[in-house]
Formats: C-alpha cells, sequence, structure tokens
C-alpha cells in the first residue's frame, strides 16, 4: 500500500491548518492517497485548541508585537506555540483499517511514527495517555486527532528547541500571579531535541551534534520521522508527492475564508 | 457568569454561561483544552442546556439524556466536571 510523503516546508498559521483541511478533504473522497505530511511555520504561530477561545488564551497584542500568526485547530487540545519545531499530519482513511478504532489506541498507533522516528537519535519517548509524548519525564511532542467523512487526521508537533519564556508572552494564564511559578513548572515539564542532545553531548563542539543548528535538526528530524512512520505501518510505502492543483486551491480558499478568518478563529 | 476548573486528571474546563432571574440557564459556552469526538457535540449541547434549570440534577440529568441521543466520547472532560463547573460559574 502507498502513502504519499508530503512536504509543503514553511507556511504560515492559517495555510498550514488549511492545507490539513484540502489533504483530508482529498483523502477522504478518494481522489488523494492516504497521506503523511511534513511541515514548519512561518512565521511563528500560536494554534488553539478547536474548543478553546482566542481571547481566553492568546494575548493579541504580544502576538501583532512579536509578529506571531494565530488558528484554531478543527483538532481538540491546548494551545500550542510553533516556533523551533517540526510538525506532522497523517490522514488514513478509517477503511483500510491500518488504525484502531479505539480513539485512545488510534493516538497510541499514529503517535508510534514519532516514537519510533525519534530512536534514531537515541530518544527513548514514550506516550503518555492521550496526547502527549514524554521523554525523561518531560514532554517533547504534543498530537492531536479529528476524524472526519471517515479519515482519521492527527497532527503533533516534535519540539526541537523550545523558548518557554517567549510562550508564556503570548499565551495568558488564569491566575498572571502564579505567571513567575507557571513559566518554572512548565520549564521543568517541557524539553526539546536540541536541549536533549546538548545535554548527552555537554562539552562537545556543537557542531558536531547538530543540536545547535535549526536548519540541521529540522533535516535530521524529518528523515527521522519518515523512518519512524515507515517502522509504525510496516505494509505502507511513503512516496514523496507534492499537492494536486485541486489541493493547492481549495487549500488556498480555506486560508482566506476559514483559517484567516475572524469567524473560523474567533468563534468561541 | 464564568468558572475556571482543573478536571481531576484531566483537562482545564473553563465555562461561562447565563441564568434568568428563575434560574434558567440560556446560554452556556464549555470551552477548554479537552478533546470530544465528535467535536460538533459540545456545540450542540451548549444549545441542547438552554432552557435546562441551573441545578445539579436538571444538568446532570440533561446532559445524560443528550449524551444518550448522541454519542460522544469526552477525554479530559467528565459530565460530574462538567455540572459543577457550571453550578459554580459566579
Amino acid at each position: 500500500m502507498q502513502f504519499r510523503l508530503l512536504t509543503t516546508g514553511f507556511s504560515s498559521a492559517a495555510m498550514n491548518m488549511a492545507i490539513d483541511e484540502s489533504v483530508l478533504d482529498h483523502v477522504a473522497s478518494g481522489n488523494s492517497q492516504p497521506t503523511l505530511r511534513l511541515y514548519g511555520w512561518n512565521p511563528p504561530a500560536v494554534s488553539i485548541g478547536y474548543f478553546q477561545s482566542l481571547e481566553d488564551e492568546l494575548d493579541l497584542s504580544a502576538c501583532e508585537r512579536f509578529g506571531v500568526n494565530y488558528v484554531r485547530r478543527v483538532t481538540g487540545g491546548g494551545a500550542v506555540f510553533h516556533d523551533k519545531e517540526i510538525t506532522y499530519s497523517i490522514h488514513i482513511p478509517m477503511s483500510l483499517g491500518l488504525v484502531p478504532t479505539d480513539i485512545l489506541e488510534s493516538y497510541r498507533a499514529v503517535s508510534n511514527g514519532v516514537i519510533f522516528g525519534l530512536r534514531d537519535f537515541g530518544l527513548d519517548v514514550q506516550f503518555v495517555p492521550l496526547n502527549d509524548l514524554i521523554l525523561n519525564g518531560k514532554k517533547i511532542s504534543g498530537n492531536a486527532q479529528t476524524r472526519k467523512k471517515g479519515v482519521i487526521l492527527q497532527h503533533g508537533t516534535i519540539l526541537l528547541e523550545v523558548d518557554v519564556d517567549k510562550m508564556f508572552e503570548l499565551l495568558k494564564v488564569p491566575d498572571e500571579k502564579m505567571k513567575g511559578k507557571m513559566i518554572e513548572t512548565i520549564k521543568e515539564r517541557v524539553t526539546s531535541v536540541s536541549a536533549v542532545l546538548l545535554e548527552r553531548h555537554a562539552g562537545v563542539d556543537s557542531t558536531e551534534n547538530g543540536a545547535t543548528d535549526f536548519e540541521n535538526l529540522f533535516n535530521k528530524t524529518y528523515d527521522a520521522l519518515k523512518n519512524g512512520f515507515c517502522q509504525a505501518f510496516p505494509g505502507v510505502e511513503f512516496v514523496d508527492g507534492g499537492l494536486s492543483e485541486s489541493e493547492k486551491s481549495l487549500a488556498e480558499k480555506l486560508a482566506v475564508e476559514k483559517y484567516g478568518s475572524d469567524e473560523w478563529n474567533r468563534k468561541r | 457568569m464564568k468558572a475556571i476548573y482543573k478536571v481531576p486528571n484531566g483537562k482545564l474546563l473553563k465555562v461561562s454561561a447565563e441564568a434568568d432571574s428563575n434560574r434558567i440557564l440560556t446560554d452556556v459556552r464549555i470551552a477548554g483544552d479537552f478533546f470530544t469526538y465528535p467535536e460538533e457535540n459540545i456545540e450542540l449541547l451548549e444549545k441542547y442546556l438552554v432552557g435546562t434549570g441551573w441545578n445539579e440534577a436538571d444538568l446532570t440529568a440533561k446532559i445524560e439524556a443528550f449524551l444518550k441521543e448522541n454519542p460522544t466520547e469526552f477525554f479530559g472532560l467528565d459530565v460530574p466536571s462538567l455540572v459543577q463547573t457550571m453550578l459554580s460559574a459566579k
């Protein structure tokens, strides 16, 4: 069985979410192959979960000041600051029977792509239900899934570098007085591929391990994820392919009319 | 009226609600970083709850009736937490 391996580079928040929806639509209609997509965000962006309120979660003036985009996802979960990271999305028709029907088990099955991939770096990542991947007790990846039109869409981020202080400039917290403590707690509970590699290679020239060169790390993680998803779905051949004209056209429309609109982003 | 509640072993739930002078809900908004499948059922539930008495028994019965009619899986959210958060909205 073939899946398309789709590489779309770095896009705006609205376009990234629009491409995911367009691909889902085309996979559902049978006009596109099941797809694994790997991508980045430029400019940096915050995505909020489907059920979150934009005004409750984000300091919009800080977003403007830092040139950070924002977008509502079609998936639940929390707000995510997408900066130095790689994101995957996978679009699998449920009729293929490749992923369990049970929601928790399907998260686990898809997340194996990331877990197996990060083993290329020697990292032993664990799945913690429902949607987190943890390394040495710290979160390194968050994932979110929806099921629409008979297709499972799961997307997730792998943190390559993390800037918790900047993240908290952008995100609102329920109790402003607790902000300092929350920042310290999150710093203790979140890690990144770069941070782990730097710790491991402490004292070694950073150019040796590639941990400080974002582009290098992005490319290495791209290859690792490709390997990881091949292992997670052993009967599947991942073949490089681009967006079809129809997918591009729908994505451009969705980026403007849906994901770039206040109607969508402020709907809750 | 609003309330925020961290669901035990779950996610952060943020509810806003309005009730009339007879303590009947006129508007409900259920937000947070939880997951439901299908997602759209949360919006249907919000509409379904309008007209419900703002008390534990009525809210619980109405939510359970909704879930029977509209099978929904919650992750990071449960019915007692939802009811308690709505009741604590100020």
